[in-house]
């Protein structure tokens, strides 16, 4: 099982981290705490990337905007009150309904017309369309940053969890539990199911599968409501913990998300999930090192954060070249 | 741009003007007979005329409204180093003729090096009964200001003065409102369009420190006037025509400084500056770390973070912040990457007391947002403007303003607040300018501005060789029972 | 040209078209004349037009440059350049460094040697900007291309563009212009110059050997290499050439803007590039420098309507994220039922002023005029994806009398087909 090499090598990588900074308060245990809970939403994103790349060979772009435009939704309906007061939970699934419903009609409008296009179309039309939703997101509700409140605030009756100085709010232990339940579902559907055979299937010869009777039509309406489906999750439960503005799913995680799913290997479920984690782990700890030798002493180190700018960007972008060009199928994908 | 003929004509006659103009030796008085001969009203010299450009001799800008086609072309063919001078600066007045306000007109000419007296007789923008003026302000972008807000509020105290019939030296005021993206380029952009497109007198920045500065350099090449609330000196100092009507960030670093010591009891205590890592905020914190060493409080963490930080940034300063045990914060960022720290900083239960100082962190939707999900409550910041909240106590016309002008805007909000005080400075420059208003003696006359006391804005003092004229700040605080800013202290000079 | 639609777009193997039909002496006149009042017309446009007008029209240019920079990834190799903000921003800082920091530039006093200097030195950090970025690419096959330069932008803005020497953060390197272009208006012209420039090395590199190779590319890799062309070395030369028209667009736009600002280049940007090129017309020289032109003037046009923009500006709402809307609606629009963009609307025009017979429906294009998305995927897979075919409409114009027969029949083979599904597997 390479799958379960490759989870066992980075479950072990962390805790080697973890023990190695152990009792150390500026070590980058916490780091490593918020590198994992960050990484769990990318690789929440990514799922739907893999999902999408699965069904249709395409990077979609439009991925990250599915989370926006249903964070949006649940912001008019809890905080605007419109139409009416709408309890969290519910506003929730309505917006994430229909959030499908969005992705049903560009899969529609968008997709299906150039499902026999070259995949550079198609990708190109992913992007317009995400730009399309961010400009419709400033344009109805202005570039101000709004927020939204956490949708739980305790988790087996605790208000919050410790871990190696770092606080877990339930938000993040929801996003934690939501993520590898669905990478399970997914994992299921996708080996045992007729259906997740079919999208397989179209994946691996659209011609083919039209032979045999399967319609790609349906199976293209399927993929893009699921991949909608898995954007809106992300967006519903992450925006929360951080500041709702238009695009605010597209700019800081689409491409940590991306990273994540090609380092998984693009095709591979359970790759997407460890490859989200593992971004969130090194943007994480090239945080901590480019500010570590802040701390302490009151002296300013001239050091990784001084001569690399930006260098928790730079390594999230320096492993996704990494791993593009030493194993283009990724940690978990099958040969191209 | 419409016909052809007249525009022909109007080329031909201004041609020859022109090589009567240079025949002339391009004396001093050209300019005056220029005006003479086409009977323009006092007052409205250089508005609106033809602008020539003297190498070509083609018409650049839009035909006058005064004195019909052929006077206007009079006026511009005898005072092209004047009009030119309007958008290239740097000419003083009709005396430097065809030559120089021709090759160079356009747009980036060197207006600073003429000195102090940029501008020159300039009075673009002016007319019998009005002046125009322009201003730029985030309406989206990283800091983004409420459009609406923004534009009632900048012409908000000129409409109060129309609807008194209370006039500066016999004219009204119009403001024109750009939206400067928070992004430099666009802001020079907007302000070039402004001085070239709209022909206003002159030019002001709302917020944001890199705007302000590209654009103020901006003004400063064509002879613009240009104030703004103080931000940085790098760049700005030695522009002859930018104004800073309050104390810049660096000036204020010590009495940050100050404050945190004396008010807040940072002597003891663990402190931190978070800072972007932008050159424009060099200053600013070399001043407030400068000022605590000398006073010995510790400065503990000390860390500038790139532009593009996002939500992984915050929750690692944070994290770090919380581990070294800071308990003072100054945070010298954009505001929505602020209210992304506040939010981590919610989340770890870290709640240090934050300080700063800021233009657009001192807007309520800041407070606002940063009290719903972060720990902005009891924050200090200081501010050129007091808080909305207490505009009755400083500013009893703004709220009657407001009803009157815009009712369906109830008390205002903030945005117009600030908007309203800076459209009192403004109101004070012009005045002090005199009736004969241009834009060297604009500039003139704010160098002679002294201890200038308005509602909003702290005391305001300029002299010829000190253009930055703050002399105090607001401390402001946030309050989470209500989600906004409350002034603690006005005109603060020492702490 | 008599030849008819199955003629043209198969053209086969083993016979050139037939001698094609010329029109006489007044038509030609008329052509000359048509062209000589378009371009007289924006020379004397923009000799008249208010300065700040030029200014825009200046923009215009170095947008259509940047069009043409990304046409060559996009529309000739068919890869997408998602980070071509990084290669323009680099251009813009290495030229205003040198202007300004190595040869001293203030405004108002800088030769155009340094200019030119600055200029040169813009566009060879693009090209090698792209060659580095080629040399990586070579290993990546399909669409894993447009991760590496979405990568490579990304790093570029949060790390090169952050450089304080080079950069001097905050309101930025300044750029003056040189003596004698530092008005709009001569400004504008010196833009329109190296736009001439562009268009020239465009069309005379298409109309070589390697344009030829490049095309075959697209259509196919594995053919192409089993005609002895070099695949991975003609996509790198494409991909610097690609750079070099982008170093050169974004020294510039330095200039342009006189004051180079990281903020200016951003992913957004280079999407927005990305879209232009498609609304434009993928493949087309024309197509792209009108859709380029369009995006860049489009708010400042919107602007003009006076109500419009009363109403936007009241709600608070900037004319930048209009375009954005209208931009992305067009580019999907396009897309989906105007896969040639603008180039296929104006075909008409373009094919007349080169001197064929004025026709509304292109020749041995009708076939997927309208409705062409309603294609059956059996025939799509048999046949020619429409997008290719329109979007090598132009080419394949251009390549017909000295491209070689075979390459330019290409598109029809089965195999070309074949070669992408392989790619992109």
């Amino acid at each position: 099982m390479k799958s379960a090499i490759v989870v066992g090598v980075v479950v072990a990588i962390v805790a080697i981290i973890l023990a190695l900074g152990a009792g150390d308060p500026t070590g980058p245990n916490a780091f490593v705490i918020i590198g994992l809970s960050q990484g769990a939403v990318f690789g929440l994103v990514a799922l739907g990337l893999v999902l999408v790349y699965k069904g249709s060979r395409v990077f979609n772009f439009a991925q990250g905007e599915f989370g926006t435009i249903a964070a949006f939704l649940v912001f008019v309906m809890v905080e605007q009150r419109f139409p009416t007061k709408v309890p969290y939970v519910a506003a929730a699934v309505i917006a994430i309904a229909l959030t499908v419903l969005v992705g049903l009609i560009m899969e529609r409008i968008v997709v299906r017309p150039l499902l026999n296009s070259p995949r550079v179309i198609l990708l190109v039309a992913t992007i317009a369309f995400a730009l399309l939703a961010i400009g419709v997101e400033v344009l109805a509700f202005l570039p101000e940053a709004k927020s939204l409140p956490p949708m739980v605030t305790s988790v087996f009756g605790r208000e919050s969890f410790e871990l190696f100085a770092f606080t877990l709010e339930p938000q993040r232990m929801l996003i934690l539990l939501v993520m590898v339940g669905l990478a399970a579902g997914l994992a299921y559907f996708f080996s045992k199911t007729d259906l997740g055979l079919a999208v397989l299937a179209i994946s691996q010869d659209s011609f083919a599968t039209r032979v045999v009777g399967i319609g790609i039509e349906r199976m293209s309406r399927f993929i893009w409501g699921s991949a909608a489906f898995l954007g809106a999750v992300a967006g519903v439960l992450y925006v929360p913990l951080t500041v709702l503005t238009p695009g605010a799913m597209t700019t800081g995680v689409l491409i940590p998300a991306f990273t994540g799913a090609v380092i998984g290997g693009m095709t591979s479920l359970p790759g997407a999930f460890v490859g989200g984690i593992v971004v969130g782990l090194i943007g994480s700890l090239s945080n901590w090192a480019g500010g570590h030798y802040f701390i302490g002493e009151g002296v300013q180190a001239k050091l990784l954060g001084d001569i690399v700018k930006g260098a928790p960007d730079v390594a999230v972008v320096l492993a996704l070249l990494l791993v593009l060009l030493a194993r283009p199928q990724g940690l978990l994908g099958r040969e191209a | 741009m419409t016909t052809h003929s007249p525009r022909i004509k109007l080329m031909a006659f201004t041609a020859l003007l022109l090589i009567v103009a240079a025949a002339c030796g391009q004396k001093e008085g050209v300019y005056e007979a220029g005006l003479a001969a086409g009977g323009l009203p006092p007052g409205t010299e250089i508005v609106d005329g033809k602008i020539v450009d003297s190498e070509t001799g083609e018409v650049l800008g839009d035909a006058s409204a005064f004195g019909g086609t052929d006077a206007s072309g009079l006026a511009t063919g005898g005072t092209t180093g004047g009009t030119t001078g309007g958008t290239t600066g740097g000419t003083t007045g009709g005396t430097t003729g065809g030559t120089t306000g021709g090759t160079t007109g356009g747009t980036t000419t060197g207006g600073t090096t003429t000195g102090g007296s940029t501008g020159g007789s300039d009075a673009t923008g002016v007319t019998a009964s009005s002046i125009l003026l322009g201003s730029h302000a985030p309406l989206t972008g990283a800091a983004p200001v409420p459009s609406d807000s923004a534009q009632k509020g900048a012409d908000l105290y000129f409409k109060w003065l129309e609807e008194n019939n209370k006039k500066i030296n016999g004219r009204n005021v119009d403001i024109i409102l750009k939206n400067d993206n928070y992004n430099p380029s666009q802001a020079v952009a907007v302000c070039k369009e402004m001085v070239e497109k709209d022909k206003v007198f002159a030019l002001s920045g709302v917020a944001g420190t890199d705007q302000i500065q590209a654009c103020a350099r901006y003004a400063a090449s064509v002879g613009v006037p240009y104030t703004s609330a103080g931000v940085t000196e790098t760049g700005l100092d030695g522009l002859p025509n930018y104004f800073a009507i309050s104390l810049t960030y660096a000036e204020q670093g010590p009495l940050l400084a100050d404050y945190a010591i004396n008010k807040l009891g940072a002597k003891g205590e663990q402190n931190g500056m978070l800072r972007f890592d932008t050159p424009n905020f060099q200053d600013a914190h070399d001043a407030f770390a400068g000022a605590m060493a000398s006073k010995g409080a510790r400065l503990a963490y000390d860390r500038a973070v790139s532009k593009g930080a996002g939500t992984t940034e915050a929750q690692s300063v944070v994290q770090e912040m919380k581990t070294a045990g800071i308990d003072n914060v100054y945070v010298l960022a954009a505001p929505v990457w602020f209210l992304q720290v506040l939010q981590a900083a919610r989340t770890q239960n870290y709640t240090p007391q934050w300080i700063g100082v800021g233009i657009t962190m001192t807007f309520d939707t800041v407070a606002n947002v940063g009290c719903r999900n972060g720990t902005i409550d009891r924050a200090k910041f200081f501010s050129p403007f007091q808080a909305w909240i207490d505009r009755n106590r400083y500013s009893p016309d703004f709220e009657k303003a407001v009803r009157a002008i815009y009712p369906e805007e109830g008390a205002g909000d903030d945005f117009m607040y600030v908007g309203w005080g800076a459209g009192q400075v403004a109101a004070a420059l012009l005045e002090s300018a005199g009736p004969n208003l241009t834009r060297g003696g604009f500039v003139a006359a704010a160098e002679k501005t002294r201890n200038l006391k308005t509602d909003v804005f702290p005391p305001i003092s300029f002299s010829s060789d000190d253009h930055f004229g703050g002399s105090a700040v607001h401390v402001l605080e946030a309050r989470c029972s209500t989600g906004r800013w409350h002034t603690l202290q006005a005109n603060a000079t020492d702490f | 040209m008599t030849a008819t639609a199955a003629e043209t777009v198969s053209a086969p193997a083993i016979s050139r078209a037939p001698a094609r039909w010329r029109p006489n002496a007044q038509g030609w006149v008329a052509r000359a004349a048509v062209l000589a009042l378009i371009f007289g017309g924006i020379i004397w446009r923009t000799a008249t037009i208010e300065q700040f007008w030029a200014d825009r029209f200046a923009l215009a240019a170095i947008y259509a440059v940047i069009g043409l920079s990304l046409n060559v990834v996009l529309g000739y190799v068919g890869q997408v350049s998602l980070g071509h903000h990084g290669f323009v921003g680099i251009a813009a800082f290495v030229s205003a460094y040198y202007v300004t920091e190595k040869a001293g530039c203030v405004a108002n006093e800088c030769s155009l040697g340094a200019f030119g200097t600055g200029i040169l030195f813009g566009v060879l950090s693009g090209g090698i900007a792209a060659l580095l970025l080629g040399l990586i690419a070579l290993r990546i096959k399909g669409l894993y291309l447009a991760l590496i330069t979405l990568s490579y932008g990304f790093m570029a803005e949060r790390s090169i563009f952050e450089i304080p020497f080079l950069t001097r953060g905050g309101a930025g390197m300044p750029a003056p212009r040189p003596e004698g272009f530092t008005t709009d208006r001569a400004y504008a012209f010196l833009c329109y110059a190296f736009l001439a420039l562009v268009i020239f090395v465009d069309w005379r590199l298409l109309r070589s050997k390697v344009g030829r190779a490049v095309l075959s590319v697209k259509h196919s890799e594995p053919v192409a290499a089993s005609y002895g062309i070099n695949v991975t070395a003609y996509k790198t030369l494409a991909f610097i050439l690609s750079g070099l028209f982008a170093g050169l667009g974004g020294g510039l736009l330095a200039f342009h803007t006189q004051n180079v600002v990281s903020n200016d280049f951003n992913f957004a940007i280079a999407l927005l590039w990305v879209l232009m090129v498609v609304v434009g017309g993928l493949g087309n020289r024309t197509g792209v420098v009108i859709g380029s032109a369009f995006f860049a003037l489009f708010p400042f046009l919107l602007e003009q309507i006076h109500w419009l923009e009363v109403r936007v500006v009241e709600s608070g709402r900037a004319f930048g994220q209009v375009t954005i809307v209208v931009g992305a609606a067009l580019a999907i629009l396009t897309m989906i039922q105007f896969p040639g963009g603008l180039a296929e609307q104006l075909s008409p025009i373009t094919r007349w002023l080169r001197g064929q017979k004025f026709s509304i429906h292109p020749e041995g294009h009708g076939k997927h005029k309208g409705g062409g998305h309603k294609k059956g995927a059996l025939l799509a897979k048999l046949g020619l994806h429409k997008n290719e075919e329109a979007a090598t409409e132009a080419s394949t114009d251009e390549l017909r009398n000295d491209a070689t027969p075979e390459l330019v029949a290409q598109p029809e083979e089965p195999a070309g087909d074949a070669g992408r599904e392989k790619e992109d597997a």
